[in-house]
């Protein structure tokens, strides 16, 4: 089974990886985000002669994440949305379901490939950037760790959420239908202020990371969490779990509905 | 004579994404019962100018990315005389025409419910607001779908565009007034914004022009 698993995992990353449309957009939203990184005053943030102290380092890494979480989910949401519609409309389940490969580890590989897809050029991406502004004496050589706990703790979460609802939800809808209805979800869930209207933004379903950043990384208030409140380490592992729990909700539905087009393709 | 369109019309039918017909009046009639529900003026016109400005060039932008690639029988409609800027006008100008009718008739319900959209400036202005940044996505969709020979690409670039615009307002007053695609709902006053309209849509026509003379080479997309 752990051989059939990381067959398909192994394969399905590579796949992805090779898209050309995957290192396009990531590729425009690195240069967009690398320009406003090092360019001075009105255009970036980089003020000459600034220098990050080791005490702000993880607040810093925090904040930087957070703003990776505002544009890179939904390039991460948009590619994933036709990973697992493909193999339905290439009629690649029916060979698949010949083999001996179970559904839930189809599901599985499936998914942490498509993840591991979105993960790894921007893992690559944020790491470069600490490392650049410590050649350059901008930043301590702190940075290099708290960088990575704050990927993990801030970026890996939301993007978990993000794609597995990007594999499950273009299985009942069009794609593009999804794609639009996605990008103003993630602008409605995460960044509009509660007090403006009706949101989810302040609330343990919120997957852009600002439990995170205040809870673990003591970070400020931030345009991203406005009219919500300082969170506790409690908070934020609660935002954590709900999270989890709804990324495993998401995937054992789908799986479900695999099931179910199965049968329903044998009667048929 | 008859046959023929009607065997055209209906080859448009089956091939056609519907969801592009069925899609922004779902989002309409949404947004309709959401400003009726609502009681507040303020939250009322904050909706009709978050439909009008913000969600119908999202929806336009998305389809349009989908309209030209995503057709199960692109290879024989690139094996008929059918030309680039016909293929163009007629999936685009559906979208259009959709979102126009959608546009005017939930202004006319606005005026209905005594929701005042003149802070957007006058009739012809409130126009603008909504159809120039609608008409911006709907050109990047094409031609980005088109340049990637991708959907997705269009999809993404549409996606990313709209939310770097909505969320850095105050980037674009100090850096890039005239990209702002949302100026005309967001800072109807702006007295550089006939410039602004005027950049967005000779952009757009350039983005519709680059897209024709991608659609002309065909083996691109098979």
């Amino acid at each position: 089974m752990v051989q059939r698993f990381l067959g398909l995992f192994l394969h399905e990353l590579g796949m992805a990886l090779r898209r050309k449309g995957l290192w396009i957009a990531y590729g425009l939203l690195f240069l967009f985000h690398t320009v406003l990184l090092f360019s001075p005053p009105p255009l970036g943030e980089m003020v000459e002669g600034e220098v990050i102290s080791r005490s702000e380092a993880w607040p810093v890494a925090g904040r930087f994440l957070l703003a990776v979480n505002v544009f890179f989910p939904v390039v991460a949401g948009i590619l994933s949305a036709d990973r697992m519609q493909r193999d339905v409309r290439l009629g690649l389940r029916e060979l698949q379901e010949s083999t001996l490969l179970s559904r839930p580890v189809y599901v599985l590989a499936k998914y942490l490939a498509a993840l591991a897809s979105c993960l790894l050029p921007l893992f690559l991406w944020v790491m470069a950037i600490p490392a650049a502004m410590i050649a350059i004496g901008h930043a301590p050589a702190d940075m290099l760790l708290a960088v990575p706990v704050a990927f993990l703790a801030i970026t890996v979460p939301a993007f978990a959420f993000v794609v597995a609802f990007s594999l499950a939800c273009p299985m009942v809808m069009p794609s593009s239908v999804y794609q639009i209805l996605f990008t103003g979800y993630w602008f409605w869930a995460n960044f509009i202020p509660p007090e403006l209207f009706p949101t989810l933004n302040g609330t343990l379903l919120t997957p852009s990371g600002i439990f995170a950043v205040q809870a673990f990384f003591g970070g400020p208030a931030s345009p991203a969490s406005r009219g919500a409140g300082q969170y506790t380490p409690a908070d934020a592992l609660l935002n954590l779990a709900v999270l989890g729990l709804c990324i495993a909700g998401i995937l054992l539905l789908l799986e479900r509905f695999l099931q179910r087009q199965q049968r329903q393709g044998r009667r048929a | 004579m008859t046959a023929r369109w009607t065997a055209r019309w209906k080859y448009s039918w089956l091939t056609y994404r519907r969801d592009a017909l069925w899609f922004p009046p779902a989002l309409w009639a949404l947004f309709l019962v959401i400003v009726g529900i609502m009681r507040h003026p303020e939250v009322r016109f904050n909706l009709a100018r978050g439909y009008l400005g913000f969600i119908m060039p999202l929806i336009s932008g998305m389809m349009a990315a989908y309209a030209v690639l995503d057709d199960p029988a692109l290879e024989l409609r690139f094996a008929t005389p059918i030309r680039a800027g016909q293929t163009l006008l007629a999936r685009l100008g559906l979208i259009i025409a959709v979102q126009t009718a959608c546009a005017l008739s939930f202004q006319l319900f606005l005026l209905v419910l005594k929701v005042d959209l003149s802070v957007l400036g006058s009739l012809f202005g409130v126009q603008l607001a909504w159809f120039l940044p609608t008409l911006s996505l709907i050109a990047l969709g094409t031609a980005g779908a088109l340049a990637g020979a991708q959907t997705v690409m269009g999809a993404f670039l549409v996606g990313a565009v709209w939310l770097v615009q909505v969320m850095m307002k105050g980037w674009f007053d100090a850096n890039a007034r005239y990209l702002h695609l949302f100026r005309g709902v967001l800072v109807p006053g702006d007295p550089d914004l006939a410039l602004n309209q005027c950049v967005l849509l000779a952009g757009s026509m350039a983005l519709l022009f680059f897209s024709w003379v991608l659609l002309h080479r065909q083996e691109r997309y098979i």
